[in-house]
This record gives structure tokens, C-alpha cells and sequence, in this order.
């Protein structure tokens, strides 16, 4: 098991509130959006702030881009996992 | 002076084909000669089609995630002559039961996916991106391009009979349907050009708000039309997406969006004008809005209903609001607000509103909040009976009720759901989990609620919890709601210690009725959290026996920032365990562990 997915998953549930969801209750290739945990878009943004805090990572400036990284718990793992080894 | 145009006259064809209507989110722009082309030709296809109605007419719903299609289709329908739909979403199962509810006649969009097969109960929808495939779509065939333009009803003064009909929450939780004459739509049009026009010229109007409601329509879409300047075809959703704009522009937005800029980015220079309406912006927010983007938001205040009623420069005015020209209010022994205002309908001119004001000075007022059940959540308005028929109309509940509910920094707002569930349901609940049933719970709303109002968090109970009076006692509901834990701060393990450091929210479930006047931590609250937290040193087998020493030197009150300390001694099976405030000891103690 990825430690990262774990970490996602724990900070999506403590961001948005969803309390007694535990990580297992997430798939970790499921859609966040929409059909999966049906997120919408303020919790993009309060996300998205959240991911930046504790990784620091950089969003693009590009919709198409961030939408593709905040796709599942697994794409936002290797969008964190990708910008901490070119921050190393 | 700006004279605007009238939306009639957007397309006409003596305006330049050079004037940039939109662009695109490849960066391309869409030129007034491309525009007006697909208009004329979606508005022969309608004026071609069978009508929907005796009278000749058709309903349309507008359904775009495009902006600018969205502009193509209402001008190409308000040239045919027939009338607008704005439904508030686009969302397929809610838009076939307003449907059913006879809300619209049929779809125009950009969204393929609402262009499911026709069924006798289902709407026929036409993608207007897509090529038209005649006798395809139901009620529109033989269409084609290259038509004349027609001509709209009657003229600029007397623009005829379409009408524009949005749709909001109502208070009774049926979403409730305003209509407006376009000769409505146009006087506030006009005002608002007057009002906001000069700072909008040479400029680009950037987005982050939905352009179904009316806020957006007017002043994303309408507005820039009217006034020659481009608008971005799709949604801001990001801060960052700030940064590649095309420069100078001008910002439409709301709270929601405002309150998560993100400190961390670069300073905007170039955004020339912030409008902010949907909702209350905070001060701090304000302020830093200004800071990160280079200009104070105005802030307007409206709603569907009566439009814009007033309006406020937050570089100057924290409290007051000014009513916009040709608006007159006034409040009853309640504070309850009235309006008369040009954009209201000429035989009903009168709004008598559910929101409570207070006056101020130069004929401005200040508002103090709502009236009735009706809830604010990131400027959407949620009916809570509305989500409350949605939750019992699902399998498994047979009685909900939700309330309001805040995070720990009380910065969020978000529904909690008390259920009764059936046999059913609770066997279903004991087979797959509290986590899971969150999540399927959530998968069932989301085709017929708003994003914002499915909630987050959900009890379930044997009956919704009443008053004395067989009143819901939302009170008593949200207590089933209250933490248990408090807001972590740090954890860090180092061996056979662990420090903590937490915030004791107010809305801890252990202060309440732990000394009503002077609520504090209860020692058993402390002594049962020292052990939860220590719970992953000890050996597995060995569980709590006995205190053998405690002592409480200070009370642990609301709001405090706590220290906690744990040490396991192995060699004795004894847990340290220290609070701490500020440095001074609260307590500590001594416990003891054995196998079981």
C-alpha cells in the first residue's frame, strides 16, 4: 500500500468535513468529482489549498491540468509524488 | 457617458465582425462575425421548428458549460421569438422532473451527455455545437442555416413578448421560478452599463461564477455583450488560473471564491474591477482580496427576484449598503425589507423580502440577516425542507431532518442529516458501515441536489428529536453532531513518548452541561483521552486497569491551546500523561496497564 494514498485520503476526509469516512471507505482510483465522493467545486478549492499547505506543491494554471491531477486519490498522489522529486 | 446596445441590436450587422465577443480556454477568440454567423443560423433552426406550444411558441432550456454558446443561444431564441429557460443547473435527473413539472418545452446545450434518446417522458435536447442531423431532435427539424435573420418582436422600446425564466430554491423547498420580460432584463441592463460601464471598457470580464443564475447571465454574459468588451467561455475555478488571463480585466465573482485566494501567489496588477455578489464578504476577506488582486471588491447585494437592489465599495464602506438608482425600500416594525424597483414586474411592483435591515444614514441600510428556513451555504441558497423530502425520498430512510453544522475553525458551513431508517436501511447500514453509507448516500443525492446542500456528516436515530411543543429541535440536533475529539494541531511520536498539541473548540460535545455558566474539560474527558492517544504504545494484550495517580491543578476551558504529554514505561506498565497551558501543568497522572 502507498503511505501517500493513505495521507490523501486522510487529509480529504479531516478538509471536507466527512466525518466517520475512513480511508478504506475511498477508492483510490474512483472519480473524487462527480460520482465518487461527489466533491464539488468549493472543496476543490479548499483542497487544493490544503494539498498545497501540507506539500507544497505548485497547481498549473491550466484547468485542464489541475482537473486531471484532482481526478482520483491516485492521480493526486503521483501530481504530489512528481512535484516533490523535481522540488528535491 | 456609455450608451449601451440593446440586445436586440448585438448582432446587428453593421457592427464590425472584428469586435471580440469571448475567448476560449485554448486562447482563441470568438469575433462578432463568427458569433452573429451562429446565431442567425441556431435562430432560422428554431424559427423553423414545430412549436412546442399552441400559441407558436417554444420553451427552451439553456444548459451550457460554454458561456459564449450560451450567449449564441439566448439571442438566437430571443430572435426566433420564443422564450427562456435558465433551470440553475445541468444536471440531467432534475432537469427531466422539471421537465415533467412542465418547467420547459425542451434543451438547447453544449453537454452531449444531455442528449440522451428521446423517450414520450424524457425532454428532447439539441446540442447546437453538434451539426444538424434533420429529424434527429424531435420538436426541431427541417432546420437549416443561412436563413434571414428574423426580426425580434416589436423594437428596442417595446422588445416584445420573450420572457427569461430563472429558477431559485423556493421557500417551501420547490424550486421557484421568476420570470422576467427581456424588456425587464434590459432596463436593468441599461443600469447597470450606466452604473459599472466605464470601468469595464478595454477591458476582459473574467468569471468565477455560474452563468445560469442570474448574477452570472447579466453581468459575465449580458453585460459584456452589451458593451463590446470579451468574456472568458468557461469558469474560473482556480486562483491560479488568475495568473494566465489576458490582461486587464475585470473580475465577477463571489465570497466563495474570494475567501480562498491563496496568500501564497504573486500580486495581480492588472484586474481593473471586483464585483462580488451571492453573499456577505467578511471584512478580512475584503481586505485581502484587495491585497492579492490590486483593487477593493464592490459588493452587491440582489437575488433573483428583484435583481440588484444595492450596492457598496468595500475601500470605503464596511456596513452600509446604497440602494441603486431608481430603487425605493423600506422596512416594517420587523426590519422586514420591501423594494420597488424598475426591474420588479409592472403589475406586481412591490418585493417584500425575507431579509431584515436595519436604516442608515443618505437613505443607505444595513442588513442583519434572514427570516426565515431558508439557508446561505457559499451563496447558494439550500431550501433545508427541500434537502429534507430529498433524504426521505431515498430507500432505507423513512423520516430526516438536517441542520446546519460549522468545522472546527467555523469557517464552512455544511448540512449534518439525522435518519430514521427502516429495517432495511439499518441492516444495510450494519452490512456495509457508517463510511460507506456516508459515501452511497452522497451518490444518491448528488443527481438532485446542489453540490453544497448533500450533507457531509449524518446520525441515525429512532425518531427526529422534538421539542416539548412536537417542534423539531434543531438544538438538540446538532448536539448529536458535537465533537468529540479535539482540533489536533501536532502529534509526534519519539519512541515511548508522544506530544500533542490541540485547540479545545467550544463545540466540544464536553463542555456542554459541564457547568453551564463556566463550562471546563472534565477530568474523566482528560484521563479518557490520554489513554486514546497513548493507545499505540503499549504492548497489544495490555489494557487500562487503574489510575494511580491523578491530580487537577488548573482548569481546561473553551478555546484554550493545550500541551499533552505521554510517556509509556515499559519496565512498570505505567502511562505519564501531562496537560499543559501556556507552559503551567493542568494536570497529570498515573495509569496503570495489565493484560486483560
Amino acid at each position: 500500500m502507498n503511505p501517500l494514498h493513505d495521507d490523501i485520503k486522510k487529509l480529504i476526509i479531516e478538509t471536507l468535513n466527512l466525518e466517520g469516512l475512513t480511508p478504506a471507505d475511498i477508492e483510490t482510483d474512483a472519480p473524487l468529482f462527480n460520482d465518487g465522493l461527489g466533491l464539488d467545486s468549493i472543496d476543490a478549492l479548499e483542497l487544493g489549498l490544503a494539498l498545497k499547505n501540507r506539500y507544497g506543491i505548485v497547481l498549473s494554471a491550466e484547468n485542464q491540468d489541475t482537473r486531471k491531477h484532482f481526478a482520483s486519490v491516485s492521480a493526486l498522489a503521483d501530481f504530489v509524488a512528481s512535484q516533490q522529486q523535481s522540488a528535491a | 457617458m456609455i450608451s449601451p446596445l440593446k440586445f436586440n441590436a448585438i448582432l446587428d450587422p453593421k457592427r464590425s465582425g472584428d469586435i471580440p465577443v469571448a475567448w476560449r480556454p485554448d486562447g482563441s477568440v470568438l469575433r462578432l462575425e463568427e458569433f452573429r454567423a451562429n446565431a442567425r443560423s441556431l435562430a432560422a433552426r428554431l424559427a423553423h421548428s414545430r412549436p412546442a406550444s399552441a400559441t407558436g411558441t417554444t420553451r427552451w432550456a439553456l444548459c451550457f458549460d460554454d458561456a459564449s454558446n450560451l450567449a449564441t443561444a439566448f439571442l438566437a431564441v430571443l430572435h426566433a421569438g420564443h422564450h427562456i429557460v435558465l433551470p440553475g443547473h445541468t444536471r440531467a435527473a432534475l432537469l427531466r422532473e422539471q421537465y415533467r413539472a412542465g418547467n420547459f418545452d425542451a434543451v438547447l446545450t453544449d453537454i452531449p451527455l444531455l442528449c440522451t434518446k428521446a423517450a414520450p417522458d424524457n425532454f428532447t435536447a439539441l446540442d447546437i455545437t453538434a451539426a444538424a442531423t434533420p429529424g434527429s431532435t424531435g420538436h426541431v427539424s427541417g432546420l437549416s442555416g443561412g436563413t434571414p435573420l428574423p426580426p425580434t418582436p416589436g423594437n428596442a422600446e417595446e422588445p416584445g413578448e420573450t420572457t427569461v425564466s430563472f429558477f431559485t430554491s423556493g421557500s417551501t423547498g420547490q424550486p421557484k421560478c421568476v420570470v422576467k420580460t427581456i424588456a425587464k432584463l434590459q432596463t436593468e441592463n441599461d443600469l447597470h452599463t450606466a452604473h459599472w460601464g466605464q470601468r469595464l471598457p478595454a477591458t476582459h470580464v473574467v468569471g468565477t461564477t455560474a452563468h445560469h443564475h442570474l448574477y452570472g447571465l447579466q453581468f459575465r454574459v449580458l453585460l459584456p455583450l452589451t458593451l463590446g468588451v470579451p468574456f472568458n467561455a468557461t469558469l474560473i475555478e482556480y486562483h491560479e488560473q488568475l495568473l494566465s488571463v489576458p490582461q486587464p480585466f475585470a473580475l465577477i465573482t463571489s465570497p466563495a471564491f474570494l475567501k480562498r485566494l491563496d496568500k501564497g501567489l504573486p500580486a495581480i496588477n492588472q484586474c481593473r474591477h471586483i464585483l462580488s455578489a451571492g453573499g456577505f464578504l467578511p471584512a478580512d476577506t475584503a481586505l485581502c482580496a484587495a491585497d492579492r488582486l490590486g483593487i477593493a471588491p464592490f459588493e452587491i447585494y440582489g437575488s433573483t427576484e428583484a435583481g440588484a437592489i444595492a450596492w457598496r465599495d468595500t475601500a470605503l464602506e464596511r456596513r452600509f449598503w446604497h440602494p441603486l438608482p431608481g430603487v425605493r425600500w423600506e422596512a416594517d416594525s420587523d426590519g422586514r425589507l420591501s423594494l420597488r424597483s424598475p426591474f420588479l414586474p409592472d403589475e406586481a411592483p412591490l418585493l417584500v423580502t425575507d431579509d431584515q435591515v436595519s436604516p442608515a444614514p443618505d437613505g443607505a441600510f444595513e442588513l442583519l440577516g434572514r427570516l426565515d428556513r431558508i439557508l446561505k451555504i457559499e451563496e447558494k441558497r439550500i431550501a433545508l425542507p427541500d434537502v429534507e423530502a430529498r433524504l426521505r425520498a431515498l430507500e432505507g430512510i423513512t423520516d430526516a431532518a438536517v441542520v446546519p453544522l460549522k468545522n472546527a475553525a467555523g469557517t464552512r458551513t455544511f448540512l449534518g442529516a439525522v435518519l430514521v431508517p427502516d429495517e432495511a436501511g439499518l441492516k444495510h447500514y450494519a452490512a456495509i458501515g457508517h463510511g460507506r453509507f456516508l459515501v452511497e448516500l452522497r451518490q444518491r443525492l448528488r443527481p438532485v441536489l446542489e453540490p453544497v446542500a448533500i450533507p457531509r456528516q449524518f446520525k441515525l436515530v429512532a425518531r427526529i428529536p422534538e421539542n416539548t411543543q412536537g417542534k423539531r429541535d434543531a438544538a438538540q440536533m446538532q448536539y448529536l453532531f458535537a465533537p468529540v475529539l479535539p482540533q489536533e494541531l501536532l502529534r509526534e511520536r519519539n519512541g515511548d513518548s508522544i506530544t500533542l498539541r490541540f485547540d479545545l473548540q467550544p463545540e466540544l460535545l464536553w463542555f456542554k452541561g459541564h457547568f453551564d455558566n463556566r463550562p471546563i474539560l472534565p477530568g474523566v474527558t482528560q484521563l479518557h483521552w490520554a489513554i486514546q492517544y497513548a493507545a499505540e504504545m503499549p504492548a497489544p494484550g495490555l489494557l487500562f486497569r487503574r489510575i494511580e495517580m491523578i491530580k487537577f491543578r488548573n482548569p481546561l476551558c473553551p478555546g484554550d491551546r493545550v500541551d499533552l504529554a505521554l510517556r509509556w514505561d515499559a519496565a512498570t506498565s505505567l502511562l505519564h500523561f501531562t496537560y499543559s497551558r501556556s507552559g503551567e501543568v493542568a494536570s497529570s497522572g498515573k495509569v496503570r496497564f495489565a493484560p486483560s
